[in-house]
């Protein structure tokens, strides 16, 4: 079975792609001995079936990120026949710097010029024919997010099954020897040749814009230094209302259950004379387990929803920029916001949540930092167990009190924790493109 | 691809120095390798053309670069010396 392998940088759409092509035919994993996920999944097209990779996002090949060694890797296994390289057209000069590192590798390939929907609406224009030429790979434009255009790519990757092509140009990076590789001098210059290489390819094919950047409204808010964090916490709670607005409906039918089976089971087994003991559990435990059980599966269901559409949306990006000052203190950076968001909704959540984190030890500094963090099943229980020992507003104090205390608690985990899994000298600092608000693709979102 | 550009009586800075909404180019990025190899593939490399969109106190200084708006640590941005440049 044929095999086809999407490369691409982080927000390049590569989900949008895989997505579509395998619906839900699709199997997410994990990479063999690392905690990177992993996802193919399958699609038939003229009786043939194909075989997807969706490889981890990641803006380079030549770092030492886990994603990057097994994106290496698997490319240089010549598993896949073919490799779907995609390309943001709204920030093409950036976006092409994973093709730049991928050129090093010799292997059949085609370029997805995605986003066009956005760089036609930047007023941008493409000779994509001139890429083509100078690549020597075809180069499609596309606009994965409508859906159309999903026929011509299959029809693409058939023909290039039978017929495919290779970078007939590729960054010239000689005159370094294996030796310096990887001294800071040859990064740099590295670097900059990939960068020149992309500027050859790409004159005349496109123009980049030479206005100004301007924040873009929401920006203008979200970003300042006080009514920005005000807003981002506002729309934290929000989402959280959300998600118990989204749990809601599930928590009311499942409600029902204990209501209507309680007394049913217990007459049934009382008739048979079982022990009063295990009648109560049958037709009191069990039924009320289940409805709990289902009402906190609905609200994480609800938080993951939420919090997804939030980073589709570009949301998390900024509230990553505003607490990344406070999360410092804790040896963190702003992106462990995520995590610790997630966690409030179930720590499982925020467990997997932290696969955004740069480093190994990063990564479980959060998930220890997201355990001080109490999840959607201790929220439902801390009120009604201080309500059996305190008046209401004794109730409130506690909870305000347990919400402090968080704090104090994750301040002592980093504490404890930091200096051996984060030491210092390791300690890299907030490095994060804030992506452009974009429009969330609900069905994704759903998977 | 810009345009003339003139160049501020070779005035170097930190990035961290320059005013909200100035231009400048990278003249240098320090020599911490794993901060290179992050900074260069997100598109922050010696000689490109920056504009800074925000740099508030204690805050990540915002750059857009390569049409990609980037936040960047302070403490890293006291290591990136630029030179401004009127737009």
């Amino acid at each position: 079975m044929k095999c086809i392998a999407l490369l691409g940088q982080p927000n390049s759409g590569k989900s949008t792609v895989f997505n579509q092509l395998t619906g839900s035919r699709q199997h997410v994993g994990n990479w063999p001995g690392k905690t990177v996920e992993k996802k193919d999944g399958t699609y038939s097209y003229n009786n043939e079936k194909y075989t997807i990779v969706d490889l981890p996002g990641s803006y380079g090949l030549s770092g030492n990120s886990d994603e990057e060694i097994i994106t290496e890797r698997f490319i240089k296994s010549g598993e896949a026949d073919l490799v779907c390289v995609l390309v943001d057209a709204s920030q093409l000069e950036r976006s092409m710097y994973m093709l730049a590192d991928f050129a090093a590798m010799d292997v059949p390939a085609i370029l997805i010029l995605n986003m066009m929907d956005v760089a036609n609406a930047q007023g941008k224009k493409f000779d994509h024919k001139l890429l083509e030429k100078r690549l020597g790979i075809p180069v499609l434009p596309f606009t994965a997010a409508d859906g159309k255009g999903f026929d011509e790519l299959k029809k693409l990757i058939e023909k290039e099954m039978s017929s495919p092509h290779k970078l007939i140009s590729v960054p010239d990076l000689r005159g370094e020897n294996a030796a310096a590789k990887g001294a800071p001098t040859s990064m740099l210059s590295d670097g900059k040749k990939k960068y020149d290489w992309i500027s050859s390819m790409l004159e005349g094919v496109t123009q980049a814009s030479d206005k100004d950047y301007s924040l873009s409204k929401f920006d203008r808010v979200l970003l300042r230094p006080v009514l920005g964090k005000a807003v981002t916490i506002g729309i934290i709670l929000v989402g959280f209302l959300v998600a118990m607005l989204v749990m809601s409906p599930f928590m009311g039918v499942a409600g029902m259950l204990p209501k209507a089976l309680g007394t049913p089971i217990a007459d049934f087994l009382n008739g048979l004379g079982v022990h009063p003991w295990l009648v109560s559990v049958f037709s009191l435990l069990i039924p009320n387990t289940i409805y709990f059980c289902i009402s906190m599966a609905a609200f994480v269901f609800g938080v993951n929803l939420v919090f997804g559409f939030l980073e589709e949306v570009g949301f998390l990006a900024r509230a990553a920029y505003q607490f990344d000052g406070a999360l410092s203190k804790l040896g963190l950076q702003g992106k462990a916001v995520a995590p610790i968001l997630m966690g409030m909704g179930c720590t499982i959540g925020g467990a997997s949540g932290t696969r955004v984190m740069d480093s190994w030890g990063q990564k479980m500094l959060t998930m220890m930092v997201v355990w001080a963090v109490p999840c959607a099943s201790i929220w439902s229980i801390i009120p009604v167990v201080s309500g059996m020992f305190f008046p209401a507003w004794g109730t409130m104090l506690v909870c305000i009190g347990i919400v402090a205390y968080i704090f104090v608690l994750m301040f002592i985990v980093s504490k404890i924790f930091g200096k051996k899994l984060v030491p210092e000298e390791t300690r890299s600092g907030m490095v994060m493109e804030l992506p452009p608000y974009d429009k969330p693709h609900w069905r994704y979102i759903w998977m | 691809m810009f345009g003339d550009i003139i160049i501020i009586g070779g005035i170097e800075m930190k990035l961290s120095e320059m005013k909200e909404n100035s231009h400048g180019t990278v003249s240098s990025m320090g020599t911490d390798e794993r901060f290179l190899k992050r900074i260069t593939s997100i598109g922050l490399t010696e000689g490109a053309r920056f504009q800074v969109v925000k740099n508030d106190r204690k805050m990540p200084v915002l750059v857009y670069v390569r049409e990609t708006l980037l936040a960047l640590n302070r403490r890293d941005c006291e290591m990136i010396e630029v030179a401004e440049v009127k737009a």
